[in-house]
C-alpha cells in the first residue's frame, strides 16, 4: 500500500546517506587543509561547496514534495520535518568548511607562519566526531549517545573560550602577526558554530524519535 | 446540656445535608462535561461481534472524529449512540452508554434520546417536501404546531446551519431541487431544528464536492461552540482539520483514543501508525 | 463486412423493430378510439344524453358514482394492506401466504367475483341489487392492484427518508404517515387510476351486484329514498353494463346506436379521467421533486 510513497521516502534516505558521506569527507579534508595550510586542497573544498549546496537543495525539494503530495503523518511527518531542519544545519556546516578554507588562503597570503592556537586539533576532532555521530544517528535511527554528543558541544565551547584568550595574548606579544591571528579567531569561531549546528541536529533527532521539542 | 446536644446534632445534620448537596452538584458537573460515557460496550449482529469492549468518553463542545478502515465498527458505534441500531434485527448490545449521565438503554426513552442526539447521514436525506417543511419536521413531530413558533425555529436553524442567505427565498421550493451541498446543510439545519445537544455525523461529506465539504467543515467548527459533535470520517485529513479528539477503530475494537494533534504526530499504537500513514495491510 | 459494421447494422434493425412495434400499438389505440368516438358521436342525438328515463345521463352518473365508491373502498383496504406488507410484516410464512392470497385474488375472473358479490352482499344481506354492493365487488377486483402498488411504492422509496425521519426521533408511524406515504402519493395515485379504469370498464362483476336497472328522480334528495341519485343502496346500471345489455337483449329500436354512443361516452370518460389524474400526479411529482425552480 502506498508503494510510491514509501519508495520516495527511501529515495530521500539514500540521498541523505550519500550527503552524510560527502559531509564527513569534506570535514576530514578541511582539517588536512588547515593543518598543512594546503591551498590546493582548500580551493577544492571551497569550490566543492556549491555541489554540496545543490545536493542539499535537492533533498529539501524532495522532502517538501513528499510533504505536499502525501500529507504525511506520525513518524513520517516527524521524520520529514526533522530532515528539513537538519538539512539546513548540514548546509551551514559545509558552508563553514568553505569559510575555513577561505581563511586558509588568507593565512597563506599574509606571509610568515604563526603557531596555531594549542588544542586546535583536539577542538576540531571533537567537533568532527559530533558531526559524524549525529549524521550516523540520523541515518541509522535511535537516540543512543545523544547526551554524549551534547556534552561534546560543551567541550568545544570551552576550547573556544580558551583559544580566544590564548590568541589575544599572542596578538599582544606578536603585533606583526595580528592579521594571521584574526584569521585563526574566525576559524575557531567557525569550528564552534559547526559544533552548534551538530548540536541542533540532535534536537531534531530527539523530536523525530520522541515528538519532543526543547 | 441537652439543648446544646440538640443544637450540635442539628448543625451536624445541616452539615451532612450541605455536603450531600455539594456532592450532587459535583457529580452533575462531571456528567455535564461528558456528553457520553461508554463503558464496556459490546455489540453483536447475530453471533458476529461488531464492537468489542469499547470504553470511551465523549466530551461536551468538542468534535470527536472516528476513523478506521471500512467495517471497523465506527459507523456501528456512532449509530449506537442514538440507538439507530434498534431497527436492525438480531442486534444485541451489552455494556452501558451514559448520555449526560443517564443510561440510554434503561433510563432514556429512545425517541426522546433522538430528539437530543441528532444525526446527519452520509447521503443527504432531504424529504420530498419544501425546504421549510423539511426543517419544521423535527419540531412538528415533537408536537409544535404554532406557525409563528415553527417559522422562528426554521429561521434560527437555517442561520445556524449557514443556509439562510442561500435559501431564504426558496423556502417553499422542494428540497430535492437543491444541490448536494445545500441538501446536506439543509439536513444539518433540520437536525438543529429538533433542538439536540449532540450531532452525530456519519461521513457527512463523502458524497460532496470539495467546496461543499469545506463549508460543512467550517460549519462543524462553528457548531462546536453550542453542540457536541461526533463525526465518522474516511478522510484522515478531515479528522485532522476539524476534530479535537480522534478515535481509531480496528476490527470492532477501539485501539487508540487521543487528542488529534498527538494522534497524528505520535500515535501510541503501531497499528494506528500503520493506518494513518497509509501502510495498512 | 467488419464486426463493427455488422454490429451497427443489427443495432439499426433492432431499433427499427422496436419503433415499429411501438408505432403499431399507438396507431391501433388512436384508430380504435377514433373509430369508437366517431361512430358514437355521429349517431348521437341530444335526447340520448338526457337524465330521464332511457337517457344515458343516468348511467353516466351511476358509473362515476360507482367508481368513486369503489375507489374509496379500495383505498381504505388496499393502501393500509400495502403499508402493512411493506413496513410492518416480517418476511415469513404468514406474509408469504398473505401475498399469495392477494396475487390469487388478482387473477380471479370477474364473473366469479360478481357471483361472490351477489352471494355475499345481496343474498346474505337480503337486500336489492345496489351500487354499494357493486362498488364492493369492484373493490375486491382492484384490491390486489392497489395493495401491490402501495407496497412497491413504499419499498422503492430511498431508505434515506426512513433514516432521516427516524433519526429525528419520529416514531415508525409518524415516519410512515408524514414522510413515506406523502412521498409515494403520486405512485399510489397512479395505482388508483388504474383501479378506476377497471371500475369504468367492469360489467361482469356488476351484473349481479349493482343491477341492470336505474330509476332516479333528480328532484328527490332524500338520501334514504330508493330514487335519490346519491343513495348508494339503490340499483344502478353503469355504462359498461348498459352497452352489454343493449347489445345482447335490448328491445329498443335504436339499441345499436345507443350502444355506440354509450361506448363513445365511456371512452371519453376513461381517457379524460386518466389524463386528469396523470396531470395531478405529475404536478405533485414536480412539486416534490423540485424541478420547477
Amino acid at each position: 500500500m502506498r508503494d510510491a510513497y514509501v519508495e520516495s521516502l527511501n529515495e530521500l534516505s539514500q540521498d541523505m546517506m550519500q550527503l552524510a558521506q560527502i559531509v564527513e569527507t569534506t570535514i576530514a579534508n578541511t582539517w588536512t587543509a588547515l593543518e598543512s595550510l594546503d591551498n590546493k586542497l582548500a580551493s577544492e573544498i571551497y569550490h566543492g561547496n556549491e555541489d554540496i549546496n545543490t545536493r542539499v537543495r535537492e533533498c529539501m525539494k524532495k522532502d517538501l514534495t513528499i510533504s505536499l503530495m502525501q500529507t504525511p503523518v506520525a513518524t513520517d511527518w516527524r521524520h520529514l520535518m526533522a530532515t528539513q531542519k537538519i538539512l539546513y544545519d548540514i548546509e551551514r556546516i559545509t558552508d563553514n568548511c568553505a569559510d575555513i578554507c577561505h581563511y586558509i588562503f588568507h593565512l597563506n597570503k599574509e606571509g610568515g607562519p604563526v603557531t596555531p592556537p594549542t588544542g586546535l586539533q583536539e577542538m576540531y576532532q571533537v567537533m568532527a566526531s559530533m558531526v559524524v555521530d549525529v549524521l550516523r544517528l540520523y541515518n541509522e535511527g535511535g537516540i543512543d549517545d545523544i547526551d554524549l554528543i551534547r556534552d561534546k558541544d560543551d567541550i568545544v565551547d570551552m576550547a573556544f573560550t580558551k583559544s580566544m584568550e590564548e590568541i589575544s595574548e599572542k596578538m599582544v606579544k606578536e603585533p606583526n602577526h595580528v592579521r594571521q591571528y584574526i584569521s585563526y579567531v574566525l576559524i575557531v569561531k567557525y569550528i564552534e558554530r559547526m559544533a552548534d549546528h551538530a548540536s541542533n541536529i540532535t534536537d531534531w533527532i530527539l523530536y523525530r524519535s520522541n515528538n519532543m521539542l526543547k | 446540656m441537652t439543648e446544646l446536644t440538640t443544637t450540635l446534632t442539628g448543625y451536624a445534620a445541616q452539615a451532612r445535608d450541605d455536603a450531600h448537596v455539594r456532592d450532587e452538584a459535583a457529580a452533575a458537573d462531571i456528567t455535564q462535561e461528558n456528553t457520553f460515557d461508554v463503558k464496556g460496550l459490546n455489540l453483536f449482529y447475530d453471533k458476529t461481534q461488531a464492537l468489542k469492549n469499547i470504553n470511551m468518553t465523549i466530551k461536551k463542545h468538542e468534535i470527536t472524529a472516528l476513523i478506521g478502515p471500512s467495517g471497523c465498527g465506527k459507523s456501528t458505534f456512532i449509530k449506537t449512540l442514538n440507538r439507530m441500531n434498534d431497527w436492525i434485527e438480531n442486534c444485541r448490545v451489552t455494556g452501558e452508554i451514559l448520555f449526560e449521565g443517564r443510561n440510554i438503554y434503561k433510563e432514556v426513552d429512545s425517541l426522546a434520546l433522538r430528539y437530543r442526539v441528532g444525526m446527519v447521514f452520509q447521503q443527504p436525506t432531504p424529504f420530498p417536501k419544501s425546504v421549510f417543511e423539511n426543517i419544521a419536521y423535527g419540531p412538528r413531530i415533537q408536537g409544535i404546531s404554532n406557525k409563528k413558533k415553527l417559522a422562528e425555529i426554521v429561521e434560527e436553524s437555517m442561520h445556524q446551519a449557514a443556509v439562510w442567505d442561500e435559501l431564504k427565498d426558496r423556502l417553499h421550493e422542494s428540497a430535492l431541487g437543491l444541490s448536494g451541498g445545500q441538501q446536506q446543510r439543509l439536513c444539518i439545519a433540520r437536525t438543529l431544528a429538533a433542538r439536540p445537544s449532540v450531532i452525530l455525523m456519519d461521513e457527512p461529506t463523502s458524497a460532496l464536492d470539495p467546496i461543499s465539504t469545506q463549508k460543512i467543515e467550517d460549519l462543524a467548527l462553528q457548531l462546536k461552540e453550542k453542540y457536541t459533535i461526533v463525526i465518522v470520517t474516511h478522510s484522515m485529513q478531515q479528522a485532522r482539520r476539524i476534530s479535537d479528539r480522534t478515535a481509531f477503530f480496528l476490527l470492532g475494537e477501539l485501539l487508540e483514543f487521543n487528542n488529534t494533534v498527538d494522534m497524528f504526530t505520535k500515535p501510541a499504537n503501531p497499528k494506528t501508525e500503520a493506518y494513518i500513514t497509509g501502510r495498512f495491510g | 463486412m467488419s464486426r463493427i459494421q455488422h454490429k451497427k447494422k443489427v443495432d439499426k434493425i433492432m431499433t427499427a423493430l422496436f419503433f415499429a412495434g411501438t408505432a403499431f400499438a399507438v396507431i391501433l389505440l388512436v384508430a380504435f378510439i377514433g373509430f369508437v368516438i366517431a361512430q358514437g358521436f355521429g349517431e348521437m342525438t341530444l335526447d340520448m344524453l338526457s337524465f330521464s328515463g332511457s337517457g344515458l345521463g343516468n348511467m353516466l352518473f351511476n358509473t362515476l358514482y360507482l367508481v368513486f365508491l369503489a375507489l374509496v373502498f379500495s383505498m381504505l383496504t388496499g393502501v393500509p394492506a400495502g403499508i402493512f406488507l411493506a413496513e410492518y410484516a416480517h418476511q415469513g410464512k404468514v406474509t408469504h401466504w398473505v401475498r399469495m392470497a392477494i396475487e390469487t385474488l388478482a387473477s380471479l375472473p370477474s364473473i366469479v367475483v360478481g357471483l361472490f358479490g351477489y352471494l355475499a352482499f345481496i343474498v346474505m344481506t337480503g337486500s336489492q341489487w345496489n351500487l354499494f354492493a357493486g362498488s364492493l365487488a369492484v373493490s375486491i377486483l382492484t384490491l390486489p392492484l392497489v395493495t401491490s402498488v402501495t407496497e412497491d411504492a413504499l419499498r422503492n422509496l430511498p431508505d434515506s427518508y426512513r433514516q432521516g425521519s427516524l433519526g429525528l426521533g419520529a416514531s415508525h408511524w409518524q415516519t410512515i404517515w408524514r414522510v413515506l406515504v406523502p412521498a409515494c402519493f403520486p405512485r399510489i395515485m397512479t395505482g388508483l387510476i388504474m383501479a378506476a379504469g377497471r371500475g369504468f370498464g367492469e360489467a361482469a362483476a356488476l351484473m349481479f351486484t349493482a343491477g341492470m336497472s336505474t330509476d332516479i328522480n333528480w328532484n328527490n334528495w332524500d338520501i334514504t329514498s330508493a330514487s335519490c341519485p346519491l343513495n348508494p343502496f339503490r340499483p344502478g346500471e353503469t355504462l359498461a353494463l348498459h352497452i352489454w345489455s343493449l347489445r345482447t337483449e335490448a328491445l329498443h329500436p335504436n339499441a345499436a346506436q345507443l350502444a355506440s354512443v354509450s361506448s363513445a361516452i365511456l371512452m371519453v370518460l376513461v381517457v379524460s379521467f386518466s389524463l386528469a389524474a396523470r396531470y395531478i400526479s405529475w404536478r405533485l411529482d414536480k412539486k416534490m421533486g423540485g424541478t420547477n425552480s
